[in-house]
């Protein structure tokens, strides 16, 4: 891959990705790699992160003799996501007036 | 196999983070056997492929760690982006509701703020209050030296101008003596009579040319100087004002 994901928008996906609904760590994880060749380690931080700015919230699930641990967004974490998806328009829009060569001086 | 391996790894990750706190380890530690879990016993060796060296995996556990997502605070440092993110919605939510208020409220927000602007100056100046005070030996000279710094300069303008003024009024003297005297010589020696009146009118013309340079002094240079003066006086208020 040759554009690298910052922080803020690891953020943004995995909101995305647990907005569709409540989710496990392992699920998320391989839905965000179909769209970025992220290493897996980056990610436990970033939920962590998002679960302590309450972002997101997690409860444990019994599923065959042991816990789950799902993620739900909460509130606070739609809130951000719309932020997040109104300042990726913003800057896809702008990215691509000069990348589609649309940028006129 | 793929069993003692997911242990191993899982020992050496929580042996990594024995500097983390108990239950934040756990967590971490948990997090890892799930994700372990869920992909499969027969896809373990994929897993650890993926997470790489337990040391590195640990470097950015410990990382996002220090980096507070810990803290459970909602205004700490390190949500930076979502810091941001959410300032500026609420300088959006500000913006509208300001639209909305009243003249009157406005009015009563800027005096409040003055209210609290007094209130900081006040401290400030009991502040600076006991600071020149701890810092009145060392102060002391300085404010005497440049004090008398400031006295000297004005006796040396006023010398000047003395000096200058007296030269004015010597220099018509002189060249009217020396003018009449030169008059009164005309009748005997008439050349040395010529020569007297030039010189004495030569004098006369320097003094109007001091006279000038006078009149220059006082107009020009002068309210220079002072105006000089008063702003190196007025500086040091001046900064405090401009800061408070």
């Amino acid at each position: 891959m040759t554009f690298n994901p910052s922080a803020a928008l690891l953020d943004a996906l995995v909101l995305s990705v647990v907005e569709q609904g409540d989710i496990y760590g392992y699920k998320i994880t391989q839905t965000v790699r179909s769209a970025l060749d992220i290493s897996e380690s980056t990610l436990y931080p970033v939920l962590r992160r998002l679960e302590k700015d309450q972002c997101l919230e997690v409860y444990d699930v019994a599923y065959s003799g042991r816990n789950r641990r799902y993620y739900r967004i909460t509130s606070r974490g739609r809130a951000q996501l719309m932020l997040y998806r109104q300042e990726w328009a913003e800057y896809q829009n702008s990215i691509n007036t000069i990348l589609e060569g649309g940028g006129k001086i | 196999m793929s069993t003692e391996e997911k242990i191993a790894y899982l020992a050496e990750l929580r042996r990594l983070l024995q500097i983390l706190p108990e239950d934040e380890r756990n967590t971490a530690l948990t997090y890892y056997e799930e994700y372990f879990d869920d992909a499969g016993m027969e896809e373990t060796e994929r897993v650890i492929g993926e997470l790489g060296p337990a040391r590195i995996l640990a470097d950015q556990i410990l990382t996002g760690y220090g980096r507070g997502y810990l803290d459970t605070s909602p205004k700490s440092s390190h949500a930076q982006v979502p810091a941001r993110l959410e300032d500026a919605a609420k300088a959006r939510q500000e913006e509208e509701a300001h639209s909305h208020t009243t003249a009157k409220q406005a009015d009563a927000k800027k005096s409040s703020a003055a209210n609290t602007s007094t209130k900081s100056s006040g401290s400030s100046v009991l502040l600076t209050v006991i600071l020149i005070i701890l810092a009145l030996p060392l102060l002391l000279p300085l404010v005497l030296t440049v004090f008398g710094l400031l006295i000297g300069l004005a006796a040396l303008i006023f010398g000047l101008g003395l000096g200058l003024g007296g030269a004015v009024l010597a220099l018509f003297l002189a060249g009217t003596i020396v003018l009449i005297s030169g008059f009164g010589m005309m009748a005997i020696h008439f050349l040395e009579a010529l020569l007297t009146c030039g010189i004495g009118l030569t004098l006369l013309g320097l003094g109007m040319l001091m006279l000038l340079l006078c009149w220059f002094m006082l107009i020009k240079v002068m309210p220079a100087v002072l105006r000089f003066l008063l702003l190196l006086v007025r500086w040091p208020f001046e900064r405090r004002v401009a800061r408070a």
